[in-house]
């Protein structure tokens, strides 16, 4: 592949230099705890409540083989439906990152249930850091996403317009189209190797995951994985960022074990 | 001369009344039984009427034989009739007055208004049920295709069942035999009933639990529900004739 593709162990100013990330803190360490009251309030089921769903070590490399072989992958039904080759995901220098991979993530579990995937305006949850230019916690996305929803792009007079007074009427409706419903939480305290598992597994159920990285205090979407011999855990991570790339990039390494990563599993019936 | 028939067009404008009339039908007929239906009314030969005449209640067919007599049929239930009109008469009337020259009038005659309804009832028992749907498709019809399953039981299903949910590749075999692939839900839209536009799916879908694949013919019809089958090659089978492998 001729993608770029990082090692997220190179310092974090070669990383900033390469463009994977920015310096400024886009999202923060997580707000609510792996499983805890609040957590799962917000929807968030830990994973490991379903431990069938998890995957063999042992089996990592088939069933990426075979993930590839079916395009069970989110990275196929993205490429297939909102994000063609060449198409450029960009936040444009607006600090949300935190918004842009959520819904990217949004979009992809669309696409799997063969649901609309219509241009989503992700500036349009900018109501979840009140419209300010801002970081913000994966948690508090989620909770945005679940009850308010993500409003068309035809809604908004550019992409990247944080004044909600200049939306097209309806959008707060139309947004409730788009919104999340049942979602998984993975556990980072286990150990990266056992979050990777977690990684993996659901993402061999067709779901991606909306992940962030405190290092490089940055969101992404995981959309695959390849089975890259020579690596750490013989694993790279294939993620959709949102600076202006015409397509996936890889990530692998140790560091690149996300520090929170959220399977997006099903819609809200509309 | 003129001035009399002008004196008798305003008398007979001050004596113009309201005209009173009734509808004629049985208050209440047994179903599947013709009511005739009538109105008396005094609208004189040449006078102009206005209005929608007979307004007649939703469900109920009428087979009309001229404009005051009608014969109605309808399911068992109670209905309103109604009759609403205007009309005018007014005649034009020549003459010569006193110095022999010719004078036209339009002459008022009349006029009158109705609007008068009652009630009529249709007893019987319930509407029988529907007639049983028609036969499935064709072997060998271009189908569309619906997914169901509990996401939450996803990770449970044999690794094969778990393709035909999740796999491009399998949407796109689909596809290549001429289906159109609606989409893969999770239990709680059948649930839910939501989106709206699928909701003769989720009606079909509702008795039956588990994994499921709905089929229902491309230009619409009946939609047959199954149990997911074993492997992409399965559904295909099923595809073919969705009636001979159903469980």
């Amino acid at each position: 592949m001729s993608r770029l593709s990082f090692n997220a162990d190179l310092p974090v100013s070669t990383l900033i230099d390469l463009g994977l990330t920015s310096e400024y803190q886009e999202v923060f360490q997580r707000e609510f705890v792996y499983g805890s009251q609040r957590a799962l309030e917000l929807g968030l089921q830990p994973v490991e409540d379903v431990p069938d769903i998890l995957v063999d070590f042992d089996d990592f490399e088939a069933v990426i083989k075979e993930c590839h072989e079916k395009k069970i992958f989110p990275m196929y039904w993205q490429q297939r439906t909102w994000a063609p080759d060449g198409y450029r995901w960009n936040q444009n220098g607006l600090n949300y990152c935190w918004s842009w991979s959520g819904v990217a993530a949004l979009l992809d579990m669309l696409a799997a249930e063969g649901r609309p995937t219509p241009q989503l305006a992700p500036v349009t949850a900018g109501g979840a850091v009140g419209w300010a230019n801002k970081g913000n916690y994966l948690d508090s996305f989620v909770e945005w996403v679940r009850n308010d929803g993500i409003a068309p792009a035809e809604f908004v007079p550019n992409m990247f317009e944080r004044n909600y007074r200049q939306y097209k009427e309806g959008w707060k409706e139309a947004a409730k189209g788009f919104r999340l419903r049942n979602i998984l939480d993975t556990n980072r305290r286990a150990g990266t190797r056992e979050m990777m598992r977690q990684v993996l597994s659901i993402l061999k159920l067709g779901r991606p995951q909306y992940a962030a990285w405190n290092r490089l205090s940055h969101a992404m979407e995981i959309i695959g994985m390849l089975w890259t011999p020579g690596k750490w855990m013989n694993i790279t991570l294939v993620i959709r960022n949102s600076h202006d790339e015409t397509e996936p990039i890889e990530m692998y390494g140790e560091n690149a074990t996300p520090d929170e990563a959220i399977g997006f599993m099903s819609s809200e019936p509309t | 001369m003129k001035t009399v028939s002008y004196i008798l067009a305003v008398l007979m404008l001050l004596v113009a009344s309201t005209a009173c009339a009734q509808i004629d039908v049985a208050a209440e007929t047994p179903r599947d039984t013709p009511i005739p239906v009538s109105i008396k009314t005094d609208i004189p030969a040449g006078a102009t009427s206005e209005g929608p005449g007979w307004i007649i209640p939703p469900g109920v067919n009428v087979h009309t034989i001229d404009s005051t007599h009608l014969v109605v049929c309808a399911p068992p239930g109670e209905y309103v009739l109604q009759y609403r009109l205007d009309w005018l008469h007014i005649e034009t009337v020549t003459f010569k007055d006193g110095a022999g020259n010719d004078v036209t009038i339009r002459s008022y005659l009349g006029h009158g208004k109705y609007d008068v309804r009652t009630t009529f009832k249709v007893t019987g028992g319930a509407v029988p049920p529907p007639p049983p749907p028609p036969p499935p498709p064709p072997p060998g019809g271009k189908y569309q295709v619906m997914f169901f399953y509990e996401w939450g039981q996803l990770d449970n299903l044999p690794p094969r069942q778990q393709e035909i949910l999740t796999s491009l590749t399998a949407r796109d075999q689909i596809a290549a035999a001429g289906h159109v692939f609606q989409a893969a839900y999770d239990r709680s839209f059948v649930d839910s009933g939501k989106p709206e536009k699928h909701a003769a799916w989720f009606r079909a879908a509702k008795p039956m639990s588990g994994p499921l694949i709905a089929i229902a013919p491309k230009d619409g019809g009946v939609v047959q529900v199954f149990q997911l089958p074993d492997s992409m090659e399965a559904v295909m089978k099923l595809l073919e004739n969705p009636t001979e492998v159903k469980r």
